[in-house]
């Protein structure tokens, strides 16, 4: 920790988009309570949101909004995108904060999300190719478990997930490997939460590991339990390119967290949760979509630089 | 005067129990109990949980001629966790189940290591009970009771666990999942839920024994948790899965069959606990191993014929709604 430093001070890492937040239940086609905590991906030059949708019942469905900047004018679908199935049984209590990544040897888009079953949230797994037909792949670890996504490619000629089991209410983020996408071992302790510090209590993966230089660059929310609740904030690390199981570097700081009334005012106040990011690589600017306060859509952006120099400090 | 009408009586227990207590071990240690159970050449051979003063587990091998006396315990641990290349068992290794595997020749055992992220199910292999290969943790955590079927379905392994959820009304449950090599697993789903409400066997099972493949499917003996003002209870209740496709429940025991009733199994370090992890069928007699009270392994014993006959009066899928 540098006490001197005002650069933070004067210039945060993350910034808020002006526009805050650019999408609210009052935004949707159909009656919903809530919209939050969206993958992102880049299709075509468009961004392309898919956002959980919680229904007046409790339960969650995900839909698709598209914008041409990937900052206003977007287009919510009519209707959801992906609905709980329930041939799919662990699909009973509702669909929850999907990632999506583009698996180029597959050519075909990758969407972990969590199925709220039974025995709890587990992490399932869907493939498409053009965010109309969806093609369900079942579920890849058992409940208690969230907060996945795939690495966007082959890492030593196995897919990898990023995935955090919850025991008690306390969880560290894991990593886990798979030859085929559908049976899934090699289960290690890849971030784990730290006593005492912001991320004590919990911590779980944000949006997909982004590919850079220097190492698969991994944002991720870290939970402190308060007097009057959790408080969900944001911090980094950075994962050797070859053996991701390596943590190169990790924050000591969170690098951004609640603050604005659509953070810190919702279903659940306090919350940040970055699911989605689209990273410019021509100008470097980052793009990151995070749910607020499990009530609505935002997004603040930084500069791939900058992100990278912060974890070398 | 009428007489009261019974409950059948399945299991019995040994006239000798326990079998094996703390005073029994070779060395120091704070508990002995939830024990693995198979035959070994001509012997019964258990690999018992041993709980050190440190409040880590290990495991240890046992081993008797008639399986019900002249124990033989290891002077050394057999099995220590081994955190340094296996970073899941640093808080020790639990409650194994051992699945002879035909087809491979091998013992596999199913075991709890107490990662820092929760205990999680690892599995091991073994020939002859003296070398042990380690095949590293196949479920994340949370989750426990887990049993490899000692063979493929489909070309596939397949093995039931129980993942556990702290969320109300989940609940834990009995899953099954498959895999193509023993060590990358999918296709998880639920096989047998907690029931709900006043149910003996409400919100959290799981697993006991192996499953017993019998000539109706495979038998399946569970646990079930009530949880009572004072703590908990755990009894035990009777399953029958499908020969050919074990993620379908055929019949399930409404009432428990078997449950805390001697101060063995009434006092210990956990009050009100019978947990089996293993039991071994010679000719129409069963000997179920069994933890008593997290203390102590004792055995109860029953007809193979009885537990066939019981289970198919059991209800069906037919009236699944009662089953959670």
């Amino acid at each position: 920790m540098d006490f001197n430093s005002k650069e933070q001070r004067i210039k945060p890492i993350f910034q808020r988009f002006p526009d805050n937040p650019i999408l609210t239940p009052s935004d949707w086609p159909y009656p919903v309570n809530a919209v939050f905590n969206p993958a992102a991906i880049e299709v075509n030059g468009e961004t392309v949101l898919l956002v959980r949708v919680e229904d007046m019942r409790g339960f969650s469905h995900l839909t698709l909004a598209r914008s041409e900047n990937g900052y206003s004018d977007w287009q919510v679908e009519e209707r959801p995108a992906l609905v709980p199935d329930p041939t799919f049984n662990e699909e009973q209590w509702g669909i929850e904060d999907p990632r999506i990544v583009w698996l180029e040897e597959r050519q075909e888009y990758a969407i972990t999300y969590v199925s709220f079953s039974r025995g709890g949230p587990l992490v399932s797994l869907a493939m498409t190719r053009d965010f109309k037909s969806f093609h369900r792949m079942g579920c890849l670890v058992p409940p208690e478990d969230k907060d996945a996504s795939l690495f966007p490619r082959l890492v030593n000629d196995h897919y990898v997930l990023i995935h955090r089991p919850i025991i008690r209410g306390e969880a560290h983020i894991w990593i886990s490997f798979s030859p085929d996408l559908k049976f899934w071992g090699d289960h290690q302790v890849l971030i784990p939460a730290r006593p005492g510090w912001w991320d004590s209590h919990r911590v779980g993966l944000g949006p997909p590991p982004i590919e850079t230089p220097e190492g698969w660059l991994i944002i991720y929310h870290g939970v402190r339990m308060t007097a009057s609740g959790s408080l969900y904030r944001v911090g980094m690390a950075l994962l050797d390119l070859d053996d991701p199981r390596k943590i190169i570097r990790r924050t000591e700081n969170w690098v951004f967290g609640p603050k604005e009334g659509y953070e810190r005012m919702g279903d659940v106040p306090a919350v940040t949760f970055p699911t989605g990011v689209v990273v410019d690589q021509s100008s470097g600017d980052v793009r990151m979509y995070y749910g607020a306060a499990d009530s609505y859509v935002s997004i603040a952006t930084a500069q791939l630089d900058r992100l990278l120099e912060e974890l070398k400090k | 005067m009428r007489q009261q009408k019974m409950y059948p009586e399945l299991f019995t227990r040994y006239e000798n129990n326990p079998i094996l207590t703390i005073a029994d071990w070779p060395y120091p240690a704070n508990s002995v109990f939830n024990c693995a159970a198979t035959k070994y050449n001509d012997e019964t051979i258990l690999l018992a949980r041993v709980e050190d003063r440190r409040g880590m587990s290990h495991l240890t091998v046992v081993r008797s001629k008639d399986g019900f006396s002249n124990w033989i315990i290891d002077e050394k641990p057999t099995i220590l966790p081994d955190p340094k290349n296996y970073p899941e068992e640093v808080w020790g290794i639990e409650d194994p189940r051992i699945t002879y595997v035909d087809e491979l020749d091998e013992y596999i055992i199913a075991y709890a290591s107490y990662s820092r992220g929760g205990p999680l199910v690892s599995l091991a292999k073994t020939k002859d009970f003296k070398n042990f290969e380690r095949l590293g943790p196949v479920m994340p955590p949370e989750d426990k009771d887990a049993a490899l079927f000692p063979v493929r379905f489909g070309g596939r392994w397949a093995m039931l666990h129980r993942p556990a959820s702290t969320i109300p009304g989940a609940g834990a449950h009995i899953w099954i999942s498959f895999s193509p090599d023993l060590k990358h697993w999918g296709d998880h789903r639920i096989v047998i839920k907690a029931r709900q409400g006043g149910w003996w066997d409400a919100n959290k099972i799981g697993l006991s024994p192996e499953p017993i493949r019998i000539p109706e499917g495979w038998l399946i003996l569970y646990h079930g948790v009530r949880r009572t003002g004072s703590g908990v209870i755990y009894r035990l209740g009777l399953a029958l899965l499908d020969a050919e496709h074990p993620s379908k429940l055929l019949r399930r025991s409404d009432e428990w069959i078997f449950g805390p009733q001697e101060h063995y199994e009434r006092e210990g370090d956990v009050d009100d606990v019978v947990f089996p992890c293993g039991w071994i069928v010679d000719g129409d007699q069963v000997r179920l191993y069994y933890g008593g009270a997290d203390t102590c392994i004792a055995i109860a014993t029953a007809s193979l014929q009885e537990l066939r006959d019981y289970v198919m009066t059991c209800p069906t899928a037919q009236n699944s709604e009662r089953w959670g």
